[in-house]
């Protein structure tokens, strides 16, 4: 079994902010679709840098 | 393998605060100990579990002031629970259909610790892990893992 076997049936739901997100926000939809962690993205297109923003770091 | 088996490994380590704990205080020994929940006990009674979600829904609701508010306000009051017996793929399934990422787990009434998504997975590795060991050492082709196994 491999990731994207995972992913397939998990479907591409993502969510994701930017680094200039208010914290308030990103706790809000965290709050809000009940999950632990957001993927942090800096422009669209490519991944420039991409950090996971965790429950750890609240 | 049963929950009794991943709580021998664990430790009996176990972090409680009472409902009228300040909410910043559990989140204080949450982060500080790097966990994710606290069992919320009154005398020797479970009634609640505190985990990083509800934390999470007082930051959103409260925007992001957690002063003045008690654990009993935010807790989860009615945790799903397993016992020492449960059996382990019986805690997967109680935790995808509930979405629960801890189980409290109780015996008699008394609080015996807590099961984490994590150490489920972890448990599962290591089982694979074991497996993957005595097959070697079945097949008798890996001399270094033959020895590993019969110590």
């Amino acid at each position: 079994m491999k990731v994207h076997d995972i992913l397939r049936v998990k479907g591409s739901t993502l969510f994701t902010v930017t680094p200039e997100t208010a914290l308030q926000s990103a706790v809000l939809v965290m709050s809000d679709h009940d999950i632990g962690s957001l993927i942090v993205m800096e422009s669209w297109g490519y991944i420039e840098s991409i950090n996971i923003y965790s429950q750890e770091s609240i | 393998m049963k929950v009794h088996d991943i709580l021998r490994v664990k430790g009996s380590t176990l972090f409680t605060v009472t409902p009228e704990t300040a909410l910043q205080s559990a989140v204080l020994v949450m982060s500080d100990h790097d966990i994710g929940s606290l069992i919320v006990m009154e005398g020797d009674k479970l009634v609640g579990i505190l985990t990083f979600r509800e934390v999470i829904q007082a930051l959103a609701k409260s925007h992001g002031k957690l002063d003045g508010l008690q654990v009993r306000s935010v807790m989860n009051e009615k945790p799903l629970t397993c016992n020492m017996e449960t059996e382990i793929d019986e805690v997967r399934r109680m935790m995808l259909v509930d979405h629960a990422r801890y189980l409290p787990v109780v015996d008699q009434k008394m609080l015996m610790g807590v099961i984490s998504f994590y150490d489920v997975a972890k448990s599962v590795v290591e089982a694979q892990d074991f497996e993957n060991t005595m097959l070697k050492a079945y097949i008798r082709d890996w001399p270094e893992d033959t020895q590993k196994a019969a110590n």
